[in-house]
C-alpha cells in the first residue's frame, strides 16, 4: 500500500468543525451529513473538512487528544513501555499531518504538537524496527501486533514480508524430501 | 436577489460535496480493479485453471469482462510466444506449459490481519525443526503477522481481515 493510500482511508475519520454557512442535510453515499448551521458545531469526515477550510467556509476543531498536555503523557507513556501503547487514533499521524497542514491556525501550540507526535511516531518505529528484527532474527511464524496503526505496518510490510518469503522458501528447500513449492518442468 | 444568492450557493455546495464523495468513490472502484487485474496478469494460467474445474453452481472468482481479459492475455502471451521464439525452436521443443512455467501464487506469504471474530486452537507449525507447533488464541480487534495458508479458510469466511 502507498502511504497516500493509507491516508485517503485516514480522510474518512469524522473531525468537528464550526461552518460560516447554512445548507439543509445532505444524503451521500456514505451517509448523511449535516444540516450545517453558522456557528453550531458538526461533525464531517476529514476530507470535507479539509476541503471547507481551503474554501474557508469553516473552521476546524482539533480532536481532543491534540493537546500538548495529552500528546505529553503519550509521548512519556510510549518511552516508557517495551510494548505499543495504544494510540489516541489508529490514523494519529495521518491525522496530525492533515489538519496541521490545512488548519494549523485553528490548533493552538501547532509547532508544539508537531514535535511531540513526531517523537511519539520515531519512539513506536524504533521499537518496530527492533522487533522485525528478532523476529527475522528467532525465525518466529506468528506475531501479535496490537497497537500498530496501518501507517505503521505500513512502513515495515513489504521489507517484512519479502524477508520472510525468502527465509521461507530457503529453509524449505533446506529439507530433502519435502514436497518442495518450487515449480516442477 | 438574496434569496436567489443563497440558493445558488446552496445547490453549487451540495453538487460539490456529492461530486468530491463520487471522485473518492470512483478512486477506491478503479484501484480496487486495477489490483485485480494485476492479479490476472500475474497468475493467469492458474486463474483460468481454476475457472475451469469449478463446480457446477458455485460462483465464479472472476466478473465476465475479467474472465474473457484473462482468456484473451493468455491467448496474446501463447501467440507471442509463439512468433518470438517457439517457431524458431526444433519441432519437437515447440511446447511450453504456461500452468508450470508462470509461477504459482505464494500461500506461505506473511500476511498482517485484524481478527473480527474470535478464533481458537489455531496451530501454528514452526519453521526449524526445533521449535514445536502450538496453538494461539486469535482476540477479536486484534492485529497479528502470520503466515498467509495458516489463516486462509478464515480470510475466506470473513472471520479475519487482511490488512
Amino acid at each position: 500500500m502507498e502511504p497516500a493510500e493509507v491516508e485517503f482511508l485516514a480522510e474518512k475519520e469524522l473531525v468537528t468543525i464550526v461552518p460560516n454557512f447554512s445548507l439543509d442535510r445532505i444524503h451521500l453515499i456514505g451517509g448523511d451529513l449535516g444540516p450545517f448551521n453558522p456557528g453550531l458545531p458538526v461533525e464531517v469526515p476529514v476530507w470535507l473538512a479539509i476541503n471547507l477550510k481551503q474554501r474557508q467556509k469553516c473552521r476546524l476543531i482539533p480532536p481532543e487528544w491534540m493537546d500538548v498536555g495529552k500528546l505529553e503523557e503519550i509521548r512519556d507513556q510510549e518511552r516508557k513501555e517495551d510494548t505499543f501503547t495504544p494510540m489516541p487514533s489508529p490514523y494519529y499521524m495521518e491525522l496530525t499531518k492533515l489538519l496541521l497542514n490545512y488548519a494549523s491556525d485553528n490548533i493552538p501550540r501547532a509547532d508544539e504538537i508537531r514535535t511531540l507526535v513526531k517523537d511519539t511516531w520515531d519512539t513506536r518505529m524504533a521499537k518496530l524496527r527492533l522487533s522485525a528484527d528478532s523476529f527475522v532474527g528467532q525465525q518466529e511464524v506468528h506475531a501479535k501486533l496490537d497497537n500498530l496503526t496501518l501507517m505503521e505496518i505500513n512502513t515495515t510490510r513489504t521489507f517484512l514480508t519479502q524477508a520472510l518469503d525468502h527465509m521461507y522458501k530457503l529453509r524449505t528447500n533446506l529439507q530433502p524430501g519435502e514436497s518442495s513449492h518450487s515449480q516442477d518442468f | 436577489q438574496e434569496a436567489n444568492l443563497k440558493r445558488a450557493k446552496r445547490g453549487d455546495l451540495k453538487v460539490s460535496v456529492h461530486h468530491m464523495e463520487m471522485e473518492r468513490i470512483r478512486y477506491v472502484l478503479s484501484s480496487y480493479l486495477r489490483c485485480r487485474l494485476v492479479k490476472i496478469e500475474k497468475f493467469f494460467p492458474h486463474i483460468l485453471e481454476k475457472e475451469k474445474s469449478r463446480a457446477e453452481g458455485e460462483l465464479s472468482i472472476l466478473s465476465p469482462e475479467e474472465f474473457a481479459f484473462a482468456k484473451e492475455y493468455m491467448a496474446n502471451t501463447e501467440a507471442h510466444l509463439k512468433n518470438v521464439a517457439l517457431k524458431h525452436m526444433p519441432p519437437n521443443l515447440q511446447k511450453v506449459s504456461l500452468l508450470k512455467s508462470v509461477p504459482k501464487p505464494n500461500l506461505d506469504s506473511f500476511v498482517f490481519l485484524r481478527v473480527l471474530e474470535r478464533q481458537e486452537n489455531i496451530l501454528v507449525e514452526p519453521e526449524t525443526d526445533e521449535q514445536r507447533e502450538y496453538a494461539i488464541t486469535l482476540e477479536e480487534g486484534s492485529q497479528h503477522l502470520i503466515r498467509y495458508r495458516t489463516v486462509a479458510p478464515m480470510v475466506a469466511s470473513g472471520a479475519v481481515q487482511l490488512i
